[in-house]
C-alpha cells in the first residue's frame, strides 16, 4: 500500500507551479530590460589601425550584405575635389560617371560645398563592406573613410565568422558600452 | 458511408471538410517551402559567385580605358556594365529578403495546418449527425486550397517584384546616371508656352525676335512715371536681362563676395523671393572681372519649371519657380578676361553652356556643356578649339534637326544637342567675341567686330567655310551688342550708335543711321518695329522699313547695360539699379 505522506496534493501541486511561472517572469522581465550590450558584455570591433582592407569583411559575415560598413569620421576629411575614396586612382574625370568611381555599389554620394570642396557621405543601405574607399583614402588621403562594425545589424555573435578570416587580427571584442573603434583627427581612437 | 481518416477514426459533418483541408493545405505549404527554399539556396550560390567587388569584366573594360582615355563608346559599355552588375547584386538581396518571408510564412502555414488536422481528427461527432455530401466535403477543399494557392503566387509574384526594385536603380536615379529615356519627365514646354514668355537671353528664340502677341507702348517715361507700371530696387547689380515665365520675372545679382538669384512678381514688383547661391564655406576665390561684365553677366534661363543662374564665379544653380533649390555646381571659376558673360540656354531637358576659356585655344580650356536641367549632372561636354568669348549659344533647327550655334574666335561651330558632337564649323570670326548669333530665314547669322557678318546656310557637315557662307557684309559690325532681323532685313547697332540695315537674302546694305549714343543692349524686333535701348536708358522705336525711319524715343531715367524682355502688353528693363515693368 502506498504512503500517502509522499503523495502531494493537488493544491500544492498549483502552488508549486505558480512560483516557479512567478520566478521564470521575472527573470524573462529582467533578461527583456537590460540592454542587450550589457548582456554580451563585449561586442566585436574592427581596430582601423590594424586593418588591411582585404574585403573579406564583405565576403564572410554570417549577414548578406555584411556588418561592417565604411563609417566617415567627416571631422577628418578633407572633402577633396579629387577624393581618393571616391575616385579611382587615375580617374578619367571627376565626375561621377561608373567608370571614375571606386565604390563597387556608388554608396558614396558626392556633393558640392564650395568651390574647390565637397562632401562625401555614405549610403549605408548600399555599402556591402568591401573597404574599396577605405584603402583609397588611407593610401591617398587622409584616413577619414573607416570600416567598423555597425552594432545595429551585428548579430555579435560568439564566434565572428569575419574575425575567423581576418588576416591581420583587426578583429577584436571591446566592451559593449564604447562599441566602436574609431580614428579621429588627433589620432585617437 | 463515411470516409476515414489515417488512423481509421472517421471525422463527422463539417469537421470533415476542415480535416481535408487542413491535410491539403499542410502539403501545398510544404511544397512551397521547399520551392521556396530551392530558389533561396540557388540565389545565395549564384550570388557567391558573382559578386560585385572587382568583376573580372569590370577591372578589364577600366583597364582599357586607362589606354583610350578619350572613348566614350568604352564608358558607355562601364556604366552599362556597372548597372547591370548592382543590379543583379541588390536584385539578389532583394529576393533573399521576400524569399524568406515566404519561407517563414510556408513553414507557419504547415505548421499551423498540420494542428489544425490533428485537432479536427479527434473530434467526435455528435449523435445523430448526418454524414455530409463527400462531393461537397471535396469542393470546398478545393476552393479552400485554391485561394490559398492564389495567395502563395502572390507572394512569390511579389518576390520577384521585389527583386526589380533596387537601391542601385534608385541611387542611380538620384544621381543622374541611369539611362534618361526610361525616366518619366516633365514635358517640355510648348512653343506657345515659350512665345508667351521670355525665358532666356534675347527671348523665346534667342535671337530677338519678340513673339507676334507683344504690343509694348510707344511711349513711355521713367522721369513722369507715364506707362510705368513698377520700379522696384534690384539688391545686388548685374548685367543680366530680365527672363519672364507667366507671373514672374527673374534676374540675379552678385559682387565678388555674394551671388543672388531674384523672383519679382510680373502684376506689382513685389520681390517673391532672392536666395543666395554657394555661399558659405570657404575656399572660393572672385576672379577678376573688368566692371563694365560684373560677377552677374550672363542671363538666367527658365524652362517654365525651373530657372537657371550662371555666375562669373563658375556657380551654377537650379531653382523651381517657387524659389527652392534644386541642385547647385560650381564649374570651376573661369579663366576669363573680362569675367563670364555667355548665358545658358536650354534645350528640351538640357541646359547648353558655353565655357570658353583661356587666352589662346591651345589652353585648351574652352568646353561646350549639355547638364540634366533635373540633376544638373554634365550629360556631355565637348572641348572646344578656341579662346575665351563673350556670346551665348544659340539652339536652331533645321531640316527637323536641331544644332547648338556657338560663336568664338575664329570659329562658328555647330554642335549636335544630343550627343556633343561637331557637326559643322566656319571660319569667320576674330577677336573678342560677345555677339551671340541669331537664325532668321534659314540663315545663320554672325558677326563679330574686326570680322564681317557672315550668313551662313546650317546643316552641313565638317568644315564648311568655302561652301556655307551665303553671304558677308563688313560695314557697322558691333563688339558687344547682336544682331537682330525679322525674316526680310538684318540689323546691326554698333556701340557707339551706328545702326546698319541689309538685307537678309542678298546681304546688300540697304540703309544706315547714326544715333550717336552708346549702346551695350542688343536690338529687340518687335512687330513692325525695332527697338534699340542705349546705354543712357533711351529706348529708340525704328520702323523695321527699307528707309530708315524713327517713330520715337522713350526714356528710362537710368542708365541701363541689360536687354529689355518683351512679354505681352509690357516691357521689362533692368536699370543699373532698378526693374522696370513698362505697360499701359
Amino acid at each position: 500500500m502506498a504512503d500517502n505522506s509522499e503523495r502531494m496534493s493537488r493544491r500544492e501541486f498549483l502552488a508549486g507551479k505558480v512560483r516557479l511561472a512567478g520566478a521564470l517572469a521575472v527573470c524573462g522581465g529582467v533578461a527583456l530590460l537590460r540592454p542587450r550590450g550589457a548582456i554580451a558584455g563585449t561586442v566585436w570591433q574592427i581596430d582601423p589601425n590594424k586593418c588591411t582592407q582585404c574585403g573579406k569583411c564583405a565576403t564572410e559575415c554570417v549577414l548578406g550584405p555584411s556588418a561592417v560598413k565604411c563609417v566617415h569620421v567627416h571631422a577628418m576629411c578633407g572633402h577633396c575635389e579629387l577624393c581618393f575614396g571616391f575616385f579611382e586612382a587615375q580617374p578619367n574625370a571627376l565626375t561621377t560617371a561608373a567608370e571614375n568611381q571606386r565604390c563597387p555599389t556608388g554608396a558614396i554620394k558626392r556633393r558640392f560645398i564650395e568651390d574647390p570642396y565637397f562632401e562625401y557621405v555614405i549610403d549605408e543601405p548600399l555599402c556591402i563592406g568591401c573597404g574599396k574607399c577605405v584603402e583609397g583614402c588611407g593610401t591617398f588621403g587622409n584616413g577619414s573613410l573607416q570600416l567598423q562594425v555597425r552594432h545595429d545589424r551585428c548579430e555579435n555573435c560568439n564566434q565572428c565568422a569575419i574575425a575567423d578570416a581576418c588576416p591581420s587580427d583587426a578583429f577584436v571584442r571591446v566592451p559593449a558600452t564604447r562599441p566602436y573603434l574609431l580614428k579621429s583627427a588627433e589620432g585617437e581612437q | 458511408m463515411p470516409s476515414t481518416n489515417g488512423s481509421g477514426r472517421p471525422p463527422v459533418g463539417g469537421s470533415e471538410a476542415a480535416y481535408r483541408a487542413c491535410v491539403h493545405i499542410a502539403v501545398f505549404a510544404a511544397l512551397f517551402s521547399l520551392v521556396v527554399c530551392g530558389l533561396l539556396v540557388a540565389n545565395w550560390l549564384q550570388g557567391r559567385a558573382r559578386f560585385p567587388v572587382d568583376p573580372p569584366a569590370m577591372v578589364a573594360l577600366k583597364a582599357q580605358l586607362a589606354k583610350r582615355p578619350a572613348d566614350e563608346a568604352l564608358k558607355a559599355r562601364i556604366r552599362r556594365l556597372d548597372r547591370e552588375i548592382r543590379e543583379e547584386y541588390f536584385g539578389r538581396k532583394a529576393f533573399a529578403e521576400g524569399g524568406s518571408l515566404l519561407l517563414l510564412a510556408g513553414v507557419v502555414v504547415f505548421v499551423a495546418a498540420l494542428k489544425g488536422a490533428k485537432r479536427l481528427r479527434r473530434r467526435l461527432p455528435k449523435p445523430g449527425d448526418p454524414p455530409e455530401d463527400p462531393r461537397r466535403i471535396a469542393a470546398r477543399a478545393r476552393v479552400v486550397v485554391a485561394t490559398l494557392g492564389v495567395v502563395a503566387l502572390a507572394g512569390l509574384f511579389s518576390l520577384g517584384a521585389g527583386a526589380g526594385r533596387d537601391p542601385a536603380r534608385e541611387y542611380a536615379r538620384a544621381v543622374g546616371l541611369e539611362e534618361r529615356a526610361g525616366r518619366p519627365r516633365r514635358r517640355a514646354a510648348s512653343a506657345r508656352e515659350l512665345a508667351r514668355n521670355w525665358p532666356q537671353f534675347r527671348g523665346p528664340g534667342g535671337s530677338g525676335l519678340a513673339a507676334p502677341s507683344a504690343r509694348p507702348p510707344e511711349h513711355w517715361d521713367g522721369t513722369k512715371g507715364t506707362n510705368i507700371r513698377w520700379k522696384v530696387p534690384v539688391p545686388l547689380p548685374g548685367e543680366n536681362s530680365p527672363v519672364v515665365w507667366n507671373d514672374r520675372v527673374f534676374l540675379s545679382g552678385a559682387d565678388e563676395k555674394q551671388r543672388e538669384v531674384y523672383c519679382f512678381a510680373a502684376a506689382d514688383g513685389k520681390l517673391l523671393w532672392r536666395q543666395p547661391v554657394g555661399t558659405g564655406g570657404a575656399g572660393a576665390t572672385p576672379p577678376n572681372v573688368s566692371s563694365d561684365t560684373g560677377y552677374a553677366a550672363p542671363t538666367l534661363a527658365t524652362d517654365g519649371e525651373r530657372v537657371f543662374a550662371l555666375f562669373a564665379t563658375g556657380h551654377l544653380a537650379c531653382f523651381t519657380l517657387d524659389g527652392k533649390l534644386g541642385w547647385l555646381r560650381n564649374l570651376g571659376v573661369p579663366d576669363n578676361m573680362y569675367g563670364h558673360a555667355s548665358s545658358p540656354v536650354l534645350h528640351e531637358n538640357r541646359l547648353i553652356i558655353q565655357y570658353d576659356q583661356g587666352l589662346s585655344a591651345e589652353d585648351g580650356k574652352s568646353a561646350l556643356l549639355a547638364l540634366d536641367t533635373a540633376t544638373g549632372q554634365t550629360i556631355w561636354e565637348t572641348k572646344r578649339p578656341v579662346p575665351n568669348s563673350w556670346s551665348t549659344p544659340l539652339v536652331v533647327s533645321s531640316g527637323g534637326t536641331a544644332e547648338i550655334i556657338t560663336c568664338a574666335n575664329p570659329w562658328v561651330i555647330a554642335y549636335d544637342p544630343k550627343t556633343g558632337a561637331e557637326k559643322w564649323r566656319v571660319e569667320c570670326l576674330s577677336g573678342d567675341v560677345a555677339p551671340t548669333p541669331i537664325a532668321a530665314g534659314g540663315l545663320v547669322l554672325a558677326c563679330n567686330i574686326g570680322a564681317p557678318l557672315t550668313a551662313i546656310r546650317p546643316g552641313g557637315q565638317g568644315d564648311v567655310t568655302q561652301s556655307a557662307i551665303a553671304w558677308s557684309a563688313t560695314d557697322g559690325i558691333p563688339d558687344v551688342t547682336s544682331p537682330a532681323s525679322n525674316g526680310e532685313l538684318v540689323w546691326l547697332v554698333t556701340t557707339d550708335g551706328l545702326v546698319t540695315c541689309y538685307d537678309l537674302k542678298s546681304g546688300a546694305k540697304v540703309w544706315e543711321h547714326s544715333l550717336e549714343r552708346m549702346f551695350w543692349a542688343s536690338p529687340t524686333v518687335v512687330g513692325d518695329r525695332l527697338y534699340l535701348l542705349d546705354n543712357e536708358g533711351m529706348m529708340h522705336i525704328l520702323a523695321t522699313g527699307r528707309t530708315f525711319r524713327q517713330l520715337g524715343t522713350a526714356p528710362l531715367g537710368e542708365s541701363v547695360n541689360a536687354s529689355p524682355a518683351f512679354v505681352g502688353d509690357r516691357v521689362y528693363i533692368r536699370g543699373k539699379e532698378n526693374l522696370y515693368c513698362i505697360g499701359r
